[in-house]
Parts: structure tokens; sequence; C-alpha cells
């Protein structure tokens, strides 16, 4: 299977930005990703070259986080201070607050960054069942986090 | 997910541009793709057009053959040209519409490409025909054979108009060519059907031996003509 680097590149930076909330260490670290990709001949015949990338780009993070321990990271959803934010924008993004960080790290990959269920599974190092289980109740949990926000906007609104 | 929540999710999750991209792709040393990547990367550049043609060829034939039970060989005989033309159209889209030079400056080379295209459109070709032949009835290696000779001759005779011929006007010459080798093969049904007998198979298949070499001959001149273009 071949991908689309251009493509992937700006998927794995968003993953990094996500993770480590520096434009400049993201773009490091996608490009570290990829030059050891590169250099890793017949990763793409294994048929999967996008978990191969996820990990050596989360792998590459998480020494980050070693390096810097003090590094400033804030919880704050990447664009959050934008005020173009919409309403429904908004309560999803509280919702995706309740989350923990796993979670809303498959909610990146498995729905922003779109990566293949098999890829994603590898990845995680589970099975495909196992997380499309994972899958399904972490968007329970959001959808149930909206619908309660949306009710509570409702009442808050009759009560004006 | 529905297609709005994912929609916000992408603009929550949005994170600023990239800058050092576009210096990353120029400066790194791409790992070579293999052949069998390279091809299937190709299958999704050729035009729909391509594969609708040949589709709307195949069903002319089969329909066709399948009214006119006793014409079923003449027609397929006399549709094969068109398939030829609108195979090797497909494989020089690039020379046709004069973007060759600015392909040649892209990540595959042109050359990789034009052979990548060449390949896949005459195995999909070869494929169809070998459906036709088994349509067709009667000894299958002599079907295939009768069959070949008019594509290979008008794939090879289009080769040529496109090497020559610049532009739009190219694929117009092939088609005149096309219309020309579907008639004389009509024509040969008609008047010479003698020539359609088991005994002379020898001889078809050395025609279709010698307008094979002649193809190969033919695409070295067309890669050759696309070294001077870098040499320019």
């Amino acid at each position: 299977m071949s991908i689309d680097l251009e493509e992937q590149y700006d998927r794995v930076y968003r993953y990094c930005y996500y993770r480590l909330r520096h434009t400049q260490l993201a773009e490091d670290i996608t490009q570290e990703a990829f030059l050891r990709y590169f250099e890793s001949r017949g990763i793409e015949n294994t048929g999967r070259p996008l978990a191969f990338l996820y990990t050596v780009a989360r792998n590459l993070c998480i020494d980050e986080y070693r390096k810097r321990k003090p590094l400033e990271r804030s919880d704050n959803l990447p664009g959050e201070d934008m005020e173009s934010a919409l309403l429904d924008s908004v309560i999803l993004r509280q919702a995706l607050h309740e989350l923990t960080e796993h979670e809303r790290e498959l909610v990146l990959l498995r729905y922003v960054n779109e990566v293949p269920v098999s890829d994603l599974a590898n990845f995680y190092g589970i099975s495909r069942f196992a997380l499309y289980r994972e899958t399904k109740s972490v968007l329970k949990k959001l959808e149930r986090r909206i619908s309660d926000e949306s009710e509570n906007e409702k009442a808050a609104e009759r009560n004006i | 997910m529905n297609q709005k929540m994912r929609k916000q999710l992408k603009e929550i999750y949005e994170a600023p541009k990239p800058a050092g991209k576009r210096a990353f792709f120029r400066k790194a040393e791409l790992p070579p793709l293999n052949i069998g990547s390279m091809l299937w990367m190709q299958c999704f550049y050729i035009t729909k057009w391509e594969w609708i043609a040949s589709a709307i060829l195949f069903g002319v034939a089969v329909v066709m053959g399948n009214i006119y039970r006793e014409w079923v060989f003449c027609t397929i005989l006399a549709m094969l040209p068109f398939l030829a033309v609108v195979g090797v159209s497909e494989s020089v889209r690039s020379i046709t519409w004069g973007m060759s030079e600015l392909e040649m400056s892209a990540r595959f080379s042109l050359k990789s490409v034009v052979l990548a295209r060449m390949v896949i459109v005459g195995i999909a070709n070869i494929v169809l025909e070998m459906i036709l032949a088994l349509l067709a009835g009667g000894n299958l290696l002599e079907t295939v054979l009768y069959l070949l000779v008019p594509y290979l001759f008008t794939a090879y005779g289009s080769l040529i108009l496109v090497r020559t011929i610049s532009g739009k006007d190219g694929i117009y010459a092939c088609a005149g060519l096309g219309i020309f080798v579907s008639a004389m093969m009509e024509f040969s049904i008609l008047q010479y059907s003698w020539i359609y007998q088991t005994r002379y198979t020898g001889i078809w298949f050395a025609v279709v031996c010698f307008i094979m070499y002649l193809i190969i001959m033919e695409g070295k001149q067309n890669i050759r003509k696309m070294e001077e273009l870098v040499w320019n």
C-alpha cells in the first residue's frame, strides 16, 4: 500500500501539534518521523506504513515530554482562543474536554486524521474488534455529553 | 458519526499551517516505489472516459454480436481498432495536450508514467479481447490471433501518428486510422474470408509477432523523443 506523503505529512503534523501544542516542535517531529519512514525501506510492503509513521511520531512526542518536563502545555484544544467558534462547536469542545486524553487522541486519529481501522488497531496494539468497541463507547460518551449540554443551553434560554 | 460533527471536529483540531513542508519534500530523498505500487497508483490517474469508452466498445461488441449471431466475429473485429485508439490516446495524454515538459519535472519521470499507463491499458484491453474471443467462439488461439492483428496494428499506427502529429490532430488521425483498419477488416472478411483458416494460423502468429516487434521499436522511438525534449 502506498500513501500520499504530502497529505499524511499534514495529518501527522496535526497529531504532533495536538500532543505538543508547539508548531516548531510538532513540525520537527513530523519531519523526523518521515525521515525514519524513508530510511526504513520495505515498510511500504508490510501494508502498515501509517501505523509506523504514527508510532514513530508518538514515541518522539513522548521523548520530547521527557526532555522538557516543564514544557508549557495547556489542556486547551488547538484553536480554542478563536472567536469564530460557533455555538455547536463550543458544545462539542466542552464535550471533548470531558473525555480522557487517550479518548481525545482516538477521536483525532479516527475521525479527524481518518486513519483506517486496521492501521489504528496496529498503532494501539489491539484487535480491530476491541478498537471498534472503544470507538463506539467514546462516541456514545461524546453524544451523551452533547445532548446534555444542548438541553442545558435550551433550559438556560427558557429561564431568560 | 455524522458529517456535521466530523466537520466541527476538523475545525476544532485545526492546526497552524506547517511552514517547512515544501522545503522538506524538496530536500528529502523519497523512497523509490516498487513496480506494483507504481502501476496501482497510475490506475487512478487514467481518466474515467478511457474506462467508459472501453466499456461502451465492449458492450456494443457484445450486444451487436448477440443480435447478429452469424456476424459476431465480424462485429468484434470491427470494434477492436477503436479500443486500441482509445488506449493509445490515454497512454500519451500528456504528450497530446502539451504537458510532457511539465510532467518531466514531476516526481515520477514521464517515461515511467507513460510506460505504466501503456501496461495498464494494454492489460485491460487484452483481458477484454480474451472475453470477446470467448464470445466469438471457434478455436480460442486462432480467434485471439485474428483479434490481435487489427488491435496491434492500430496501436502501432497510432503510436507513430501521435509521435509525428502534435496536439489533438494526432488523436483525430488515430481515430481516422481506427476507422480505416476497422473497414479493412470487414472488407477482408467479405472478400478474402479464406485467410481466416486454420492452415494460415502460423502466418497470423508471425504477423502478430512482427507487429509486436514494431510496437516495441516504436515505443523506444517515443521514449527517445522524450529524452530529446529534456536536452532541448
